[in-house]
């Protein structure tokens, strides 16, 4: 033990990467970051089939290193690992955090140390040999503070093998960290996951719901992050506390105005949870979740070419002075408002008749601004409308009290 | 009379308060067209994308102390592509902040452009407003616009973040794009997820 904290000591001191008979390579230094490859034992069990390595980062203060997802920019580490006796080997990805940076962009990733956890496969022959394994990781990865750094680094370390001896100072790190990758919601009995797509303003306001019940927010604070979906743009997350758990409404905007397929799969990692009655244990959770996003499209038959015309401000402008015209049209056939060329004697049944019609109209606008506007711009317009049928009956009560005169 | 004006002010008005209010947000959507601007180039003149109306546009996000954006300066990535498909416009724009660190003067970049044979136009977009119109969040961040002012391509370069792969080996979306372009075809893919440094806003 002694021994491998001088080597890690003086390979950290000689900024050498090498080879390490021990459970820690050397330290790759570059630049703001150090990374080395682990393993939890000093000495492995012969009979291993699978073995927990990890790439260990540390970083200066400010900087970070990526998710699976980086987020607007930079990109994730990728490593390809070699050596005798490794059958396969998967970078895992522990819950990331957000980071803001200039310009609204954000990124997703891990700050001041990390160690993405390394599931390796072992070849049974190889390792029942008791020779020593070498292996390599040859990674490539980007740190970033507002500026960044790509790097390429090989890493290496010696692995004993024979009877097992875990390392005191990797085993608990590569455990601490391990324990930080989400846990796949079907995993979690107690809890319930719900993954929705909602469609509004005609496909332009899109939606991802997720509800997880069985879950409260840690008190540092809950964010749900998402595998990139060429699809779509991700915007922020907007986190509720709902009866029994917690709701994340991510908006996403399309990138491609084609048509949208019958169903798409969104992967998604809930960060900062805490199980209910158990508040101490932070949780992550993920799931992989196919949605239909068909269904979610305005129902109607008339409102679909209807929402494909109406895109952009300008059709929302040309549907509310419709809806203005029709109610005007309502107001003046009910002879609450005078308008030219409209009679306004005779036919009273008809001409009220035709003001419902009137109405029925300005319904039909409102409900087709409804799939190109957001609700309050909606409420807006109705309460513009209601303003309008007021002033105009107002003006009319006044001018009958002035022709009548007082009783 | 007055009931006319009346009527017709409060729907004027009404009109204008509510239609005018900005959408829920807007970025270039391929497929749609590609929203339009007037920039100045680090020479002085001036470039909008209209006057390219019938040609087809590359947009390039440049920024030279992005060691990404960077590195394919050094490899020739884009003033190769650039020189192969010599039918294309191709322009590059840097939206850097002059209050960030890595803002070059207009001289300053000239001298770069020099320096990595960028023959093409870089075009200031000192306010961001541009690169916030397109979503650009990366240098390199890539996007085509056909010759009838839509938006073909938006992405990454290639599929190759670190550059570890050689030329030949790499998947570049924007050569392929272009290819398909010239034969009438739209790109495919259409849309990948770009890398590198963050656009400096």
């Amino acid at each position: 033990m002694r021994l491998a904290s001088i080597h890690l000591l003086l390979s950290t001191l000689l900024l050498v990467p090498e080879p390490a008979l021990a459970a820690a390579g050397g330290w790759a230094m570059n630049g703001p970051s150090a990374v080395r490859l682990i393993t939890p034992w000093q000495v492995a069990p012969a009979a291993a089939t699978e073995i927990r390595l990890g790439l260990h980062f540390r970083l200066r203060p400010g900087w970070h290193v990526y998710w699976k997802n980086s987020g607007d920019a930079g990109y994730p580490p990728t490593a390809s690992f070699s050596g005798r006796g490794l059958a396969g080997a998967e970078i895992l990805w522990p819950a990331p955090r957000r980071f803001e940076l200039p310009g609204g962009l954000v990124a997703f990733g891990y700050e001041r140390e990390v160690v993405y956890p390394v599931r390796a496969r072992l070849r049974a022959a190889a390792i029942a040999s008791h020779e020593p394994l070498q292996w390599t990781a040859d990674v490539d990865y980007l740190v970033c503070q507002v500026d960044c750094i790509p790097y390429r680094s090989a890493l290496g370390v010696t692995q004993p093998v024979g009877e097992p001896r875990p390392d005191p100072e990797t085993a608990p790190l590569i455990a601490a960290w391990w324990k930080r990758l989400p846990q796949p919601a079907e995993s979690l009995p107690e809890v319930a996951a719900e993954t929705a797509f909602e469609s509004g303003g005609g496909g332009r306001a899109l939606a991802l719901t997720v509800r997880l019940r069985g879950v409260a927010a840690d008190p540092l604070g809950s964010d749900l992050f998402l595998e990139t979906n060429d699809q779509f743009d991700c915007g922020r997350p907007r986190v509720e506390s709902i009866p029994g758990g917690m709701s994340f409404r991510v908006p996403l905007s399309r990138r491609q105005a084609t048509l949208l397929p019958p169903a798409t799969t969104f992967a998604w990692t809930v960060t900062g949870l805490a199980r209910i009655g158990r508040p101490m244990e932070t949780l992550s959770v993920e799931a992989r979740r196919t949605v239909a996003l068909e269904a979610a499209l305005p129902p109607s038959g008339i409102a679909r070419p209807l929402a494909a015309f109406a895109r952009g401000p300008r059709a929302a402008s040309l549907l509310i002075a419709l809806a203005f015209l029709s109610t005007l049209l309502a107001l003046g056939l009910w002879g609450l408002m005078e308008i030219p060329l409209l009679p306004r004697k005779g036919h009273k049944d008809l001409r009220t008749a035709l003001g419902f019609a009137a109405c029925a109209g300005t319904v039909w606008l409102l409900y087709a601004l409804s799939l190109v506007v957001g609700a309050e711009r909606l409420a807006l317009v109705e309460l513009a409308l209601l303003v309008l049928a007021l002033l105009s009956w107002l003006r009319h009560a006044g001018r009958r009290d002035k022709l009548e005169g007082p009783p | 009379m007055r009931t006319r004006t009346f009527s017709a002010t409060l729907v004027l008005l009404a009109a204008s308060l509510l239609g005018a209010a900005p959408a829920a947000r807007a970025a270039a959507t391929v497929g749609e067209a590609a929203p339009p601007f007037t920039l100045k180039a680090v020479d002085g003149k001036t470039h909008s994308l209209a006057d390219y109306r019938g040609k087809i546009v590359v947009l390039e996000w440049i920024n030279p102390n992005c060691p990404v954006s960077n590195r394919h300066a050094r490899e020739g990535t884009m003033t190769e592509l650039a020189h192969q498909h010599g039918e294309v416009v191709w322009l590059a724009i840097n939206s850097t902040s002059p209050q960030s660190s890595n803002y070059l003067t207009p001289a300053e970049h000239q001298a770069y452009d020099r320096k990595y044979g960028i023959d093409y136009p870089v075009l200031y977009d000192e306010s961001g407003a541009v690169g916030h119109a397109y979503g650009a969040r990366t240098t390199p961040h890539m996007f085509i616009v056909d010759a009838q002012g839509r938006l073909a391509y938006n992405g990454a370069i290639d599929d190759d973040p670190g550059g570890r792969k050689t030329k030949a080996q790499r998947s570049n979306y924007v050569g392929s794009g272009l290819t398909a372009e010239a034969a009438g075809k739209t790109p495919d893919p259409a849309v990948t997820k770009p890398y590198g440094c963050s656009v400096k806003y």
